[in-house]
C-alpha cells in the first residue's frame, strides 16, 4: 500500500500518513517544484517515500489554493491527471482497480453507477446509459479516471484560506511570481460586446442565483466579438474569480460548461431583453450603445 | 375585492387541507401575493406551523427549496449552510408544437402533450435511463400548466450545478456528430448492444429499415440507386449495423440524420434547465394553491390516469357571480363554461375563482 500511495498520493489513503507538525519552507519548495514541474509538462520518473509525496501533493493543493488562480489549478490538475493515468495504464492491474475503486466505489464489469460517472465529471450526453448504469470500454474508463483525478486534485472546497498559516500563504505569492505569465488579457480584450457596460458590470460579478445566466451572456458577448475558447476561457476565469463564492461557490467548470454550450451554439443572440428578464441588467440601459445605434 | 376574496378561499381551504414536506425543518419557503415570491428565506419548525401560516396568511403562491439547509432560515445565502438538494425537473410546454385551436384561459390539447411529456421522463429517463427508484421520485401538477418531479434519494443529494445540467442536456439527445461520425472513412454509428441514446437511435434505425417499402425510404430523401441497394441488400445493411457499421451502402448519411432527428422527436424531452441546475431556485409546494389558477398543485399517484379536473381545490356547488373582460370559453370540472364580455355570470366557485385567479374577471356582488 505504501508503495501504491509514493505512486498515487491523490488516494485517500494517503492522508494517514500525513503527520500535523510544522510545514518546513523545504517542503513547501518542494510543492512549488511539483506545481511548476507539472505547469510545464515535465514527468516525474522518481518517487520518494510515501509519506513526503503525500505531504507535497498536499502542499502544492494548499499553495494552489492560496494562489486563487483556477486557470493555474486546472492545468497543474490536468497535467497531474494525465500523468498517473498514464502509469496508470502501465503498471500493475491491481494498482489500477484499487485506483478505480476509489474513485468509482460501484465498478462492476465495465460499469459504474451514474453518480460516479457524474461526480467524475463524465459528458452524459453520449453515455451508454441504462438503469441508472453507465457502461464504458477500457478507454472511455480511463477518460473519465483522468477527469475524476483531476477533479480531485483542483478541488479546493476543504481548504481554508481565512486559516492558512503565514508562511504558506507567502509561499503561495511566491509559487505566483515563479509561474510564467499569462498575457493579461480578459479584462483588456476591447470587443464591440465585452465593451458594453452592462457586460463589464457583469464580468465584475454577479449574486448568487444569477451567476450561471451572468456566465452564458458572457459566453455569448466572446462568441459574438470572435475570442477563441482559449481566450473565452480566461474571461470566464475573470468572472468566477469575481462572483460571490455565496452557498455554493460557482466553480470554473460550471462557467466553462456554459461557454462550451454557447461555443456549440454559436449562432445565439445577445439579447438584452433577456437580460434584462434575469435581472443582469438594469438603469445603465439608458446609455447603452446598442441602444443608440438601434 | 376579487384579491380578498381568492385570499378568503386560499384560506378556508388551507384550513381544512394540510400541506406535508418532507424533511421541512431543513427548508426554505417563499411566499407570494402580488408575485409568485414576494418574499423568501422564511423557515418552518413544524408541519403545523406551516399549515397555520398557510391557513392564517393565504399566499396565493407558496414555494420551497429542493435545497435542504442547516440554516434555512438565515441570509444572505452563503450563510445557510447548504447540506444537500432534491433533484427537480419542471416541465411546462411541450417539446413539440401541434397545430390546434388553442384556448389561452386552458389549453387541454397543450395539457395533454405536456402529461405525454411528462409519462415519457417518468418512464423512459427517470425510472428508465437514470434508474432511479419509484419511491423516490415524486410528481405533482404544477397548478397550471405542466408538471414538477422530485427525486429525493439519498444519491441525488450532493450532485454538483454541472451533474445536475449533464442530466437536463440529457433528455434532449446528443448532437448528431456525437452519434454518427466518419472513422477510417466510414460511417460508424451505434451498434446492437448500444444503451442510452445510441440504443434508443439503433432501434429506430433498425426498426424502420426492416419493415420500410422503396416509397418510404423516398420519402427520407433517398435517390435512384441507393435507394434500390438498401431495399435489396437490407438483410446485410442491418447485420453491418449490428456491428456499428452504418456505411454498409454509401449514401445513407443524410437518411440515418433524418431518423436520429425523428427519434429525437419522438423520445427528447424539454424542461425548464434552471430550475434543476440552480438548487438555490425554490420551487411551487406540493399540494399547495397556485395564484394563477385556483388550482392544488397536486401530488400524483399515477400520472397517466391524472386529469387537470383531478386538481380542483374548491365547491362545484357553490356559486359565485363574476363579469369576465371579454367573450371566454373553456372546459373544467366536466363542464363547458361560456361567458359574454363585462356581462355578470353565475358560475360554480371553482370555475369563478379560476377566472378570478386569471385576473380574466372581477367578483361581482349580488345576483348575474
Amino acid at each position: 500500500m505504501v508503495e501504491l500511495i509514493a505512486k498515487y498520493p491523490f488516494l485517500t489513503q494517503a492522508r494517514e500518513l500525513l503527520k500535523s507538525d510544522r510545514v518546513k519552507y523545504e517542503e513547501l519548495e518542494r510543492a512549488q517544484d511539483l506545481v511548476i514541474d507539472a505547469l510545464a509538462g515535465k514527468k516525474r520518473e522518481f518517487f520518494k517515500s510515501a509519506e513526503e509525496e503525500a505531504k507535497t501533493l498536499v502542499l502544492a493543493k494548499l499553495l494552489l489554493a492560496g494562489l486563487q488562480n483556477e486557470l493555474v489549478a486546472r492545468k497543474f490538475a490536468s497535467s497531474k491527471a494525465a500523468e498517473f493515468v498514464e502509469s496508470l495504464k502501465n503498471g500493475d492491474e491491481s494498482e489500477l482497480r484499487m485506483v478505480e475503486k476509489e474513485f468509482f466505489p460501484s465498478i462492476g464489469a465495465n460499469q459504474i453507477s451514474l453518480g460516479d460517472f457524474l461526480k467524475a465529471g463524465g459528458k452524459l450526453a453520449e453515455a451508454q446509459l441504462q438503469g441508472g448504469r453507465v457502461f464504458l470500454d477500457e478507454n472511455a474508463l480511463f477518460r473519465l479516471l483522468r477527469n475524476a483525478i483531476a477533479f480531485k486534485l483542483s478541488d479546493f472546497s476543504q481548504i481554508s484560506l481565512r486559516n492558512m498559516p503565514p508562511l504558506v500563504r507567502e509561499a503561495a505569492q511566491e509559487l505566483g511570481e515563479r509561474i510564467p505569465a499569462e498575457p493579461a488579457f480578459a479584462s483588456a480584450f476591447k470587443g464591440k460586446y465585452l465593451q458594453l457596460e452592462c457586460v463589464q458590470k457583469i464580468l465584475k460579478g454577479v449574486p448568487e442565483g444569477k451567476r450561471y445566466y451572468g456566465s452564458v451572456t458572457l459566453a455569448i458577448a466572446c462568441v459574438r466579438d470572435g475570442l477563441t475558447r482559449e481566450q473565452a476561457a480566461q474571461v470566464m476565469q475573470d468572472y468566477v474569480n469575481n462572483c460571490p463564492r455565496g452557498a455554493q461557490p460557482f466553480t470554473l467548470r460550471e462557467a466553462l460548461a456554459s461557454l462550451d454550450w454557447v461555443y456549440k451554439h454559436p449562432s445565439i443572440g445577445f439579447s438584452c431583453s433577456v437580460n434584462v428578464s434575469r435581472g443582469l441588467i438594469d438603469g445603465q440601459c439608458a446609455n447603452c450603445v446598442r441602444r443608440r445605434k438601434r | 375585492m376579487s384579491l380578498d376574496f381568492i385570499r378568503k378561499q386560499f384560506g378556508d381551504y388551507y384550513a381544512k387541507n394540510a400541506v406535508e414536506i418532507p424533511d421541512l425543518r431543513h427548508r426554505e419557503f417563499g411566499f407570494g401575493v402580488e408575485d409568485k415570491i414576494d418574499f423568501r428565506h422564511k423557515a418552518f419548525a413544524s408541519q403545523e406551523d406551516l399549515n397555520n401560516y398557510l391557513a392564517r396568511e393565504a399566499p396565493l403562491y407558496a414555494s420551497y427549496s429542493a435545497a435542504h439547509y442547516g440554516l434555512p432560515e438565515a441570509r444572505p445565502m452563503q450563510r445557510k449552510n447548504f447540506l444537500g438538494a432534491d433533484l427537480v425537473f419542471d416541465i411546462d410546454a411541450p417539446s413539440q408544437k401541434t397545430e390546434h385551436a388553442h384556448n389561452d384561459l386552458l389549453c387541454r390539447v397543450c395539457l395533454d402533450a405536456v402529461k405525454n411529456d411528462a409519462i415519457r421522463l417518468y418512464e423512459d429517463f427517470l425510472l428508465g435511463d437514470f434508474g432511479f427508484s419509484q419511491k423516490d421520485v415524486e410528481v405533482n401538477f404544477s397548478g397550471q400548466k405542466g408538471f414538477h418531479f422530485h427525486v429525493r434519494g439519498e444519491n441525488v443529494q450532493q450532485l454538483s450545478a454541472n451533474a445536475r445540467r449533464q442530466l437536463v442536456d440529457y433528455l434532449q439527445g446528443p448532437p448528431v456528430e456525437k452519434l454518427l461520425f466518419e472513422s477510417r472513412k466510414v460511417l460508424r454509428g451505434p451498434a446492437s448492444e448500444a444503451k442510452g441514446w445510441g440504443g434508443k437511435l439503433y432501434s429506430q434505425a433498425r426498426r424502420f429499415l426492416a419493415t420500410a417499402s422503396l416509397e418510404e425510404l423516398r420519402k427520407k430523401g433517398l435517390r435512384g440507386q441507393t435507394t434500390l441497394s438498401v431495399f435489396e441488400n437490407r438483410a446485410f445493411v442491418l447485420r453491418k449495423m449490428a456491428e456499428g457499421n452504418w456505411d454498409a451502402v454509401k449514401g445513407l448519411h443524410s437518411l440515418w440524420e433524418k431518423v436520429l432527428e425523428e427519434t429525437r422527436s419522438q423520445h427528447a424531452v424539454v424542461v425548464d434547465g434552471a430550475v434543476s441546475f440552480d438548487t438555490a431556485r425554490l420551487i411551487r409546494l406540493p399540494d399547495s394553491l397556485h395564484g394563477s389558477t385556483g388550482f392544488i398543485a397536486k401530488k400524483i399517484a399515477r400520472l397517466q390516469a391524472f386529469a387537470v379536473d383531478d386538481a380542483l381545490a374548491f365547491s362545484k356547488e357553490k356559486t359565485i357571480n363574476v363579469a369576465c373582460d371579454k367573450n371566454l370559453e373553456f372546459e373544467l370540472g366536466g363542464r363547458v363554461f361560456e361567458s359574454a364580455e363585462g356581462k355578470p355570470v353565475e358560475l360554480p366557485l371553482f370555475a369563478g375563482l379560476f377566472l378570478l385567479c386569471k385576473k380574466r374577471a372581477k367578483l361581482v356582488l349580488g345576483e348575474a
